[in-house]
């Protein structure tokens, strides 16, 4: 019980796309209670790797397994349902309806209350309905949001329509959370607020696996890094071994991309 | 109290309950006083229109709160009517019973069609559904042993109770005034609930509602169902008044007529289907004068409605309110 | 071997007007990701003007063409400014409201002006019949076909060659990074949409004079150019142009052989049984529709 068991593990995981291979037989694991992190250049395949493990890309190669289970050919619903639960990197995911109602959105897996229950006002129905309203509240002010939540959600600021779609996906409960991008045009107060957001998740018992560009929010919240460029896994460790590795400066100058 | 089915107020519970009960007692006198209060035209026309409420309805569970433009609807309409019809009329089935049928056997049709059509997305989705009402309508008429083809059903009974017959205006007001109001009552329920959450979560955005458990593909045929049910309930409504119905039914001209209600009265609302079947049932009997001319303003309402208010009439309300409580604040 | 031959020689020339109209529908597609449920409507009101021109205003069949095509491209250049492009960044459900309305305006307004009787313009060829080896078939619609092809390769030619298909393509592409270039992407909107419009116009003007023109004409142009362009893949112009020849080809000898009646139903059957197969049409890619 002190070994950390693998939730996610990629073996050989590759995307061929009309004669391009976009991401090259690419392995990882995501060992319970990590903060994982994958970076690479603009055009590496961090993307389409990420879209591999979330389940909305089907692999040309390789398998994805989650808990030893193998869940590659899994649609993503049945993913969400089993606790991996990803974020998207467009804004305004839920955007017509108020905070409070999305977040409420995001309990589905947890909850399980039908359309009988529904019609008929059920003892289970009417717990659920006051038990999400709750949960949803309690979920908002852990990321900030608790004013905001009779707003309507595509009306909030960019920073703070990020914070939903991180609240939406905490309000699942997930396992292995997946952040696609977080950091994503956030000013700095905002990234920092996102890695104290992080930190927090991960101490109340989700994995976190996060794709992203900014490093000053990984090196400060990652336990471990990959690293991928040109569809291939070129470095794997810690991040203070990251950043001296010289094959990842390479590859990041090289493609005339700095990283912030 | 807002319109919006996914918004709770903030009311403290005993306002509500007072006024809740006020507006309740108000609409039910108001319902049971009305037939005595107008002509035989205007009841007549108010009985279409609360036809009208619940087939609006049913296209606004697929189309406001789940989000897919399904143009098949009123095939779902016309599938419920001519189950009822052929039931009563050629299987010699009591009206009634017949009319109770209509609305699960459309759900099944629904069953049926919905895995063929549910998964593809947005264009190919719309132009499906709608040839397949086309092809419906071709088949009603076509398959003449069945269904009597274009000549259609004739004799299609009032529905009765016992010895009491829905025959007069009045008493079949009342029946679809009650079928309007449950229908209403049941989608509220339901929007107001993990199942609706789920609906809207498809409607606002499919990738995620996925990523977070929900099911596409089982979410939107449930709804799929449970509004061709109501849809089909509509058609059984409709049928057992005008005792005569015929494959037009099913054709564009009645889809269009519910695409106008949902699009001008307010998708995703609860008020708005209502609002634009009333306003679609009598405004072009105002404008008899240029009868052959209602289509095309149909159309340019529509086209205007999209442009400027695209959440339609009960979206007035709040966008009102949002500017009042500004200038108040102000 | 020669009815095989006739039906095959009528499955190409219809097979030619549904790519046509096809093509119109299938670019405003690729291009707006706008769905025109007016399409069939602006086919309709291609032959009815083309029959008003031609008799009413003596003009004759070959001067109604052009002018037809010309006025109905305007239309569709008003309609696309005033109510299309204040919905450019709109959903797609936004968007086939509008049309629809559009197709419910121009049906009932149709049927108002010239009345529910069907009308033709006379054979201007007077019925004359070319012999393609042992096959007949009417002048009239060899050149509807001729025009059609002409009009295709034409369209083909400004697409890969010209400035401005090279504008086109590269909104078609990516309409963001279009405007970064320095693209105006509405004009490319307008443009795309004019010359959808105008090919249906086209070929609802071409065949006034080889079927009858009613106000309801549309509805089944709509039904068959949304199948075709379904079974070539949404904003696929190519396949827009093999679906076409291909439902006309299936039409044809599916009336031959099985049935007339169910005719119209050939398309949709067709349909359902290649999305069943291949979910984004014959000739379609993920990701290429809305």
């Amino acid at each position: 019980m002190t070994t950390k068991a693998d939730l996610l593990q990629v073996q050989g995981l590759t995307k061929r796309f009309d004669g391009v291979t976009a991401v090259n037989s690419v392995n990882l694991e995501v060992k319970q209670g990590e903060i994982v992190a994958l970076i690479g250049p603009n055009g590496a395949g961090k993307t389409t790797l990420f879209g591999m493990v979330t389940g909305f890309l089907k692999p040309s190669a390789g398998k994805v397994y989650f808990r030893g289970a193998d869940i590659t050919r899994m649609p993503p619903h049945r993913r969400g349902l089993l606790g991996i639960v990803c974020t998207f990197q467009k804004t305004a995911i839920f955007p017509d309806v108020t905070v409070l109602q999305a977040v409420r959105m995001g309990q589905h897996r947890k909850t399980s209350a039908g359309v009988v229950d529904a019609l008929i006002g059920s003892a289970r129905h009417q717990r659920e309905e006051s038990a999400t309203k709750a949960r949803a509240a309690e979920i908002l002010d852990f990321v900030g949001l608790g004013a905001c939540a009779d707003q309507r959600a595509g009306s909030l600021s960019y920073g703070q329509q990020r914070l939903v779609e991180l609240a939406i996906a905490l309000a699942a409960e997930p396992e292995l959370l997946l952040l696609d991008e977080p950091a994503a045009g956030l000013n700095a107060t905002e990234s920092a607020e996102l890695a104290n957001v992080i930190r927090a998740v991960r101490d109340r018992g989700t994995t976190v696996f996060l794709v992203e560009h900014d490093m000053s929010v990984i090196m400060g919240v990652c336990d471990r890094i990959y690293v991928i460029a040109f569809g291939e896994k070129i470095a794997e460790g810690r991040p203070e071994e990251i950043q001296k590795n010289e094959a990842v400066i390479e590859a990041y100058l090289g493609s005339a991309h700095v990283a912030a | 109290m807002s319109e919006h089915a996914g918004v709770q107020s903030d009311l403290p519970k005993p306002r509500i309950g007072t006024m809740k009960a006020a507006l309740v007692l108000v609409a039910a006198a108001a319902i049971l006083g009305f037939p005595f209060a107008v002509d035989n035209y205007t009841l007549h026309l108010a009985i279409l229109s609360a036809i009208a409420v619940i087939a609006a309805s049913s296209l606004n569970l697929v189309m406001g709160y789940v989000g897919k433009l399904s143009l098949g609807h009123a095939a779902f309409f016309g599938i419920g009517a001519y189950t009822s019809a052929l039931l009563s009329v050629s299987a010699g089935v009591p009206s009634w019973l017949a009319m109770l049928a209509a609305a699960p056997v459309t759900a099944f049709s629904a069953l049926l069609i919905g895995p063929i059509v549910l998964w593809l997305r947005g264009a190919y989705f719309i132009i499906v559904t709608l040839s397949f009402s086309m092809v419906l309508q071709l088949v009603i008429i076509n398959w003449v042993d069945f269904t009597n083809g274009p000549m259609g059903i004739l004799g299609i009974a009032y529905p009765s109770i016992g010895s009491f017959e829905f025959s007069s205006k009045a008493s079949y007001f009342y029946l679809v005034a009650a079928g309007a109001v449950v229908t209403i009552w049941c989608i509220r329920r339901l929007m107001q609930s993990r199942t609706g959450r789920a609906f809207e979560a498809l409607r606002e955005n499919e990738n995620v509602a996925m990523s977070i458990g929900v099911s596409k593909l089982h979410y939107s045929l449930l709804a799929f169902c449970i509004a061709a049910g109501f849809a089909g309930f509509a058609g059984a409504l409709y049928a057992h008044y005008v005792s005569v119905i015929t494959p037009e039914m099913f054709g564009f001209d009645v889809m269009v007529g519910m695409l106008v209600m949902v699009a001008v009265g307010g998708k995703g609302t609860l008020s708005g289907p209502v609002i634009g079947a009333i306003l679609v049932t009598f405004v072009p009997e105002q404008l008899r004068l240029v009868k052959e001319f209602r289509l095309s303003i149909f159309g340019i309402v529509l086209m205007l409605s999209v442009v400027l208010m695209p959440n339609g009439i009960a979206s007035l309300g709040p966008t009102l309110r949002g500017y009042w409580e500004r200038w108040r604040r102000s | 071997m020669d009815l095989f031959a006739q039906l095959l020689t009528n499955g190409i020339i219809i097979g030619a007007t549904y790519a046509l109209i096809a093509i119109g529908l299938t670019l405003i597609f690729g291009m707006m990701r706008v769905i025109n449920f007016a399409h069939g409507e602006f086919y309709m009101l291609g032959a009815y003007v083309a029959l008003s021109a031609a008799t009413e205003f003596n003009l004759g069949y070959f001067v109604a063409l052009p002018v037809a095509v010309v006025l109905i491209a305007v239309v569709g250049f008003v309609f696309e400014r005033v109510f299309l492009r204040p919905l450019r960044n709109a959903d797609i459900l936004s968007t086939a409201l509008v049309t629809i309305g559009l197709s419910i305006f121009f049906q009932n307004t149709a049927l108002v002006i010239w009345g529910p009787k069907p009308g033709q313009i006379v054979d201007p060829f007077g019925g004359t019949t070319v012999m393609v080896g042992d096959i007949g078939v009417t002048a009239i619609r060899l050149f509807a076909l001729a025009v059609a092809v002409a009009a295709m390769v034409a369209l083909g030619l400004l697409i890969k060659y010209t400035k401005i298909g090279r504008m086109m393509r590269a909104t078609f592409q990516d309409r963001d990074a279009a405007a970064l270039q320095g693209i105006e992407v509405d004009r490319v909107f307008s443009l795309s949409f004019v010359v959808g419009v105008a090919f249906a116009a086209l070929a609802g003007a071409l065949l006034s004079a080889v079927f009858v023109v009613s106000p309801d004409m549309g509805n089944m142009a709509n039904l068959k150019s949304f199948a075709v362009v379904i079974l070539g893949g949404l904003g696929n112009i190519p396949g827009a142009v093999a679906g076409g020849f291909l439902l006309g080809l299936a039409e044809s000898f599916g009336a031959g052989y099985i049935s007339t009646g169910y005719k119209d139903g050939i398309s949709f059957l067709l349909l359902i049984i290649v999305l069943l197969i291949r979910p984004y049409g014959l000739f379609g890619r993920e990701g290429s529709e809305a």
